[in-house]
């Protein structure tokens, strides 16, 4: 009897510390204003996504899934999203209309700030890349990659409530709002 | 003496050329920028301030430009103009809408006059808006019968407040409640006859982790049983009054019928015969004559009078 309680308790311990370190993920970014963020978006959406022209390609397609990422992947996963969002889409995308390179512009700074809130959470905190965390995440670049740099600049930022409702499932408290 | 005098002439020629060609390329420089670039920023709001162009004859026009430290680190090139200030004609700009994120922004204006500029003029340090200044809550508190009412002031959609409440009484727990927007009056406690309670608040922002001073505390107190006790006593002493006059009114309704339905003549006292010694006049034959005697008419019965 007394064999077969120890043999159950390291996996116990491990579901109740991975329990505690999903939940503690979803107070990170309790600070970030998504509502505003997602506002943002919606007042550009149509007007990104009427010049898409490959509607049979999506770029985020790793996110459509819930099963796709799993809880302990969710930090890895976050952190290289929104590096790709940085330092590929909208470096990318050429804009001239004032009122949507004001929201870009408005994406990307907040994008930034959750980037610096992310990483001051997770300093002492494990977020380890797992080997499907790099797979999901690859995938996402050369699903962008298929595309001519300017087409999937603008197909990336037309899929940005894909990736914000994400973050809202995963970071934020279910409560919100 | 000649060469000296050949070379100042190309100098003076020189820079003559130089300032002059200078101040019509591109339209910039002639304009003088503005100066004294600051920020005030308070309750999340912000403003950007410069001192005034004084220049004689038409409108002066200042133009506002913006970038966020996205664009600074990675486009550093690309400044975003402001939302209401490109171009204005004050020397102040509303940059609350251009500020939207919690990172550093670096702001420049620059002075216009038709197509003429002058050169930009760059804050000096990038303005965050976790620098904002946030003042405790102006409230009110109210009493709606035994009912504790607050009403924060409306300070937008990125704040929320603590509001702390207590009993005035030594040793009271004070109790705690997160009211999410200003503007709508809350209810946060029943109040008990007779007690004093009294409210702080003080405001959240949570996009950028702080909060503010709590306000100074606001009390209300609540009347004492006194009044509702005088006031049942009445009502008691009403009741019983009622309930006197309904059956004298209702014995006074019947006898009020009795006598118009149903009347009872009455005999007076002089006509009633009783066992006293007094006895009627018996009109027996003498006293007939006595009676028909007495029997008078009444203009005969008038004369005996007067």
């Amino acid at each position: 009897m007394k064999a077969w309680c120890v043999s159950l308790w390291p996996p116990i311990l491990m579901l109740i510390l991975c329990s505690v370190h999903t939940n503690s993920l979803k107070r990170c970014l309790i600070s970030v204003d998504m509502r505003f963020i997602e506002k943002s978006f919606q007042g550009i959406k149509r007007a990104l996504q009427a010049k898409d022209t490959f509607q049979n390609v999506t770029v985020l397609s790793i996110l459509e899934s819930p099963k796709n990422i799993k809880p302990a992947d969710v930090c890895c996963v976050t952190k290289h999203l929104l590096t790709f969002y940085r330092d590929r889409v909208f470096q990318d995308h050429q804009e001239s209309s004032p009122q949507i390179v004001r929201k870009i512009s408005s994406i990307a700074n907040s994008f930034l700030y959750m980037q610096k809130t992310l990483h001051q959470c997770q300093e002492q905190r494990w977020c380890h890349c797992s080997q499907e965390a790099t797979n999901a995440t690859r995938t996402v670049h050369d699903n962008y990659d298929q595309l001519d740099v300017h087409s999937a600049a603008l197909k990336s930022l037309g899929e940005l409530d894909i990736f914000l409702a994400w973050i809202d499932k995963n970071h934020q408290e279910t409560s919100a709002a | 003496f000649q060469k000296k005098k050949t070379w100042k002439t190309g100098f003076f020629i020189f820079f003559f050329f130089f300032f002059e060609v200078g101040s019509h390329s591109n339209g910039v420089a002639v304009l003088p920028a503005p100066q004294n670039l600051s920020v005030h920023s308070t309750n999340m709001k912000h403003l950007l301030t410069w001192s005034p162009v004084i220049l004689p004859g038409e409108m002066t026009f200042y133009s506002v430009e913006y970038q966020g430290e996205y664009e600074s680190l990675y486009t550093s090139h690309v400044w975003i103009p402001s939302s209401s200030c490109s171009p204005t004609n004050g020397s102040e700009c509303d940059i609350t809408d251009d500020i939207t994120a919690t990172v550093p922004y670096n702001l420049r204006v620059r002075t216009t006059r038709d197509s003429q500029t002058s050169a930009w003029s760059t804050l000096e340090h990038p303005f965050n808006r976790n620098s904002t200044v946030l003042m405790p809550p102006r409230m009110e508190v109210t009493k709606d019968g035994f009912h504790l009412v607050l009403e924060l002031e409306d300070l937008g959609p990125q704040f929320e407040f603590l509001v702390v409440y207590w009993r005035r009484e030594p040793g009271a727990k004070e109790h705690a409640k997160v009211v999410r927007r200003g503007g709508i009056p809350v209810h946060l406690e029943t109040m008990d006859a007779g007690a004093a309670y009294c409210v702080k608040a003080q405001a959240l922002v949570k996009t950028i982790g702080r909060h503010s001073a709590f306000s100074q505390a606001k009390c209300v107190e609540v009347q004492g049983e006194s009044l509702p006790l005088a006031l049942a006593l009445s009502a008691f002493v009403g009741f019983l009054l009622v309930l006197a006059a309904v059956p004298l009114s209702i014995w006074k309704t019947g006898q009020l019928l009795r006598y118009s339905c149903c009347p009872v003549t009455v005999l007076p006292d002089t006509l009633k015969i009783t066992s006293s010694s007094q006895k009627l006049i018996s009109c027996r034959r003498e006293e007939v004559d006595a009676c028909a005697v007495v029997v008078l008419s009444s203009e005969q019965l008038l004369e005996a009078w007067t």
